[in-house]
């Protein structure tokens, strides 16, 4: 029995996503699967098996791992993060402030580059110390900025809040993805 | 078993998978032997999310294999059920065999 080779980005996304205990045993239940005649017909209908099983596969998985392990652990990174982000975010704007002048469009301007940095080096961080940090992140930031739009709605222009409610998410998304990508070009 | 706490659908299907393999039971054999037998096309993640769960209640325990080479190198993780399991499959297949007797022919299409 030869085993089929997997699509890459398949096994890799397993490899990133899944829980350590259960991911070398999922790829090699794929490869397996994949290379038994029932399943093995021809290379693009295996890779489309493999892919409906690892689409279906992770987010179950990860709900599973996060309901019952650590959840409590992933959130207290993600607050951790947020408080970190807040306080950079902070500095960054103090320092902006004593340069230009606050009522400056140009100062609004980059204070929004520094928060959004901020939150992408807040997401980078957390996924380093637990995967799925990053994601509570983003989500923690969609709540507080929600938050402070309706209970404060005239405090900064529109398009600085709208700025911060669609790329701050993002931005932390983005810092985890970075993360992910860094460990998978690390060598073993 | 405490009182009440009957398995789920997936809990009782997998669990009686691993009744039926034994010592070849892991997460593909698992996942074909309830296809082959139900025609329910599960995804290998409900397999294990429903493992770790049966593990995770003491129902099920598990341990690696060797790693092999039609796996890629990649090793099993083999389960076998505990006493505790067989006790709730026990009970749940009790609690089901209960409920449908007395039943009028043709329940099901009813």
């Amino acid at each position: 029995m030869n085993p089929r080779p997997l699509p890459r980005l398949a096994i890799w996304l397993v490899e990133r996503f899944l829980p350590k205990a259960d991911r070398d045993a999922i790829v090699g239940d794929l490869i397996e699967e994949c290379a038994l005649p029932a399943r093995a017909s021809t290379r693009p209908m295996t890779a489309l098996w493999c892919w409906g099983q690892v689409a279906r596969s992770i987010p179950l998985l990860l709900w599973s791992h996060h309901r019952h392990r650590d959840w409590l652990g992933t959130l207290g990174v993600a607050i951790a993060a947020y408080v970190v982000t807040s306080v950079i975010e902070a500095l960054g704007v103090a320092v902006l402030s004593r340069l230009l002048r606050p009522d400056a469009g140009f100062a609004l301007v980059l204070a929004a580059i520094v928060g959004l940095g901020s939150m992408m080096l807040g997401g980078y961080a957390a996924a380093s110390i637990r995967q799925g940090a990053a994601p509570a992140l983003a989500t923690i930031i969609l709540l507080v900025v929600l938050v402070l739009f309706v209970t404060m709605p005239n405090s900064v222009p529109l398009w600085y809040g709208l700025t911060f409610l669609i790329a701050g998410p993002v931005a932390a998304v983005a810092g985890g993805w970075l993360n992910l990508i860094r460990r998978a070009h690390r060598p073993a | 078993m405490p009182r009440g706490d009957l398995l789920g659908s997936l809990e009782h299907i997998v669990l009686l998978a691993l009744v039926r393999l034994q010592a070849n039971a892991y997460g593909m054999t698992i996942r074909r032997e309830i296809e082959e037998r139900t025609g329910r096309n599960l995804s290998i993640g409900a397999v294990y999310a429903t493992l770790d769960r049966l593990e995770s209640k003491g129902y099920v325990s598990s341990s690696l294999g060797a790693p092999t080479a039609a796996r890629g190198g990649r090793a099993k993780r083999l389960f076998r059920i505990e006493t505790d399991g067989s006790q709730a499959l026990d009970a749940s297949q009790d609690a089901i065999r209960k409920m449908t007797v007395g039943l009028p022919k043709g329940w099901r299409t009813a």
